[in-house]
């Protein structure tokens, strides 16, 4: 018989605006109802501003994703369920910080002045 | 747990390159690389016409309009014959069908003179054609003969309807600018090298401005325990495809940490 699952999965939002050609920096925290943060992806409303954009992710001080990395690579296409997609990563959430540095790079590419980020962290809860 | 090391080196003027960089510490199993080139360009607007959705309440807008019903009721105790049936059809009933869908189509997105001249070409539209149409396509004369007040209204609506969406690619239309994504090309050879004698890549062509896809499925699978202090050492080839244009390239390296 499979074994049953009793972790359940959340999902945490994060949502900035980032201007053409700017860096934003988020500092946050995981929510303290989730008890790890599993993996993390990503989606900009406008995908045409994925070339070139680069970020920077901590959680729980941890560097999970150094620096200069390409958002495209953790952004989810429409081809990929969210299981697949989610970039795999296994830290303590319970109001551990969030840092996230954005950097922008569309100064000639996307077509409005500014758009939406919004990234997604897949969190597990223990039922208690 | 798998963590990444991100190296980036750009190549200016179709430059070649040859340079070392040490890996961290706490990288002693490399499981997997990942490349990607980049060439900054200026990208180019340009105008296209992009489809706007039909409106769905149309025909309710239509027949809540209690002057129309009125017509319609009207229409029907007075019209015996096709000429003056037509006349009437035009002079009356045709405005109010005009004037009930130019102001009650409005879109959002588009701004005020766009919704005017999207306005104008509705009401240019059912001016010229739609006469025509409901009288000889339709047949609006004779079927209406043994018709009701409900059927009448019903059989007018949906030939509104029909005419409409017949036509809607030519009213629902609004231009829109979207920008040139830059060209994907073969941009040069790149080979890397642990410690300068064991090949991760070896003459791997980087293809520039490629749509990148997810890391698990950029990720070259490898398999490559390292010392402390290992180094990697980038080699690329350009095969001078990139104009002026600064070509960044991006090495990721997977490697596993004992934490």
């Amino acid at each position: 018989m499979e074994e049953q699952n009793t972790t359940i999965k959340k999902l945490q939002v994060v949502k900035f605006e980032v201007k053409k050609g700017d860096t934003f920096e988020f500092n946050g925290n995981t929510k303290t109802e989730h008890d790890r943060i599993k993996g993390i992806f990503l989606r900009l409303s406008n995908q045409q501003a994925l070339q070139g954009a680069t970020l920077r992710v901590w959680i729980d001080d941890t560097e999970i994703i150094p620096d200069d990395t390409e958002v495209a690579l953790l952004h989810h296409s429409d081809d990929m369920s969210i299981k697949d997609v989610a970039f795999p990563v296994n830290e303590k959430a319970k109001n551990s910080p969030i840092r996230i540095i954005y950097k922008d790079n569309s100064e000639n590419l996307a077509v409005a002045d500014s758009y939406d980020v919004r990234v997604y962290l897949l969190a597990d809860v223990e039922p208690k | 747990m798998k963590r990444y090391f991100v190296i980036t080196h750009q190549s200016e003027g179709n430059g070649h390159l040859n340079v070392q960089d040490l890996l961290p510490a706490s990288c002693k199993l490399i499981t997997g690389i990942a490349v990607n080139a980049i060439a900054k360009q200026d990208a180019m607007v340009e105008d296209v016409l992009g489809e706007l959705s039909f409106p769905q309440a149309l025909i309710t807008d239509l027949l809540l309009d209690d002057k129309i019903a009125d017509l319609f009721y009207s229409y029907l105790r007075t019209r015996t014959n096709q000429i003056d049936s037509r006349s009437f059809f035009e002079s009356n009933i045709l405005p109010e069908i005009v004037k009930v869908l130019s102001n009650n189509i409005v879109f959002p997105c588009l701004n005020t003179q766009q919704q005017q001249a999207l306005n104008d070409s509705i009401i240019k539209l059912f001016n010229e054609q739609f006469t025509d149409y409901i009288y000889n396509e339709a047949g609006l004369f004779d079927k209406a003969q043994g018709m009701n007040d409900l059927d009448f209204t019903d059989f007018i609506a949906q030939q509104t309807l029909i005419f409409f969406y017949s036509h809607r690619k030519e009213i629902f239309k609004r231009t829109i600018q979207v920008y040139n994504q830059p060209q994907s090309y073969e941009c040069g050879n790149i080979s890397l090298l642990v410690n300068g004698n064991s090949f991760l890549l070896r003459d791997h062509m980087v293809t520039a401005n490629r749509k990148v896809r997810h890391m698990s499925k950029e990720v070259i699978p490898f398999h490559e325990p390292l010392d402390v202090n290992s180094n990697v050492h980038t080699i690329f080839k350009s095969n001078k495809n990139s104009d002026t244009h600064l070509l960044t390239i991006r090495i990721y390296i997977q490697y596993e940490t004992s934490k």
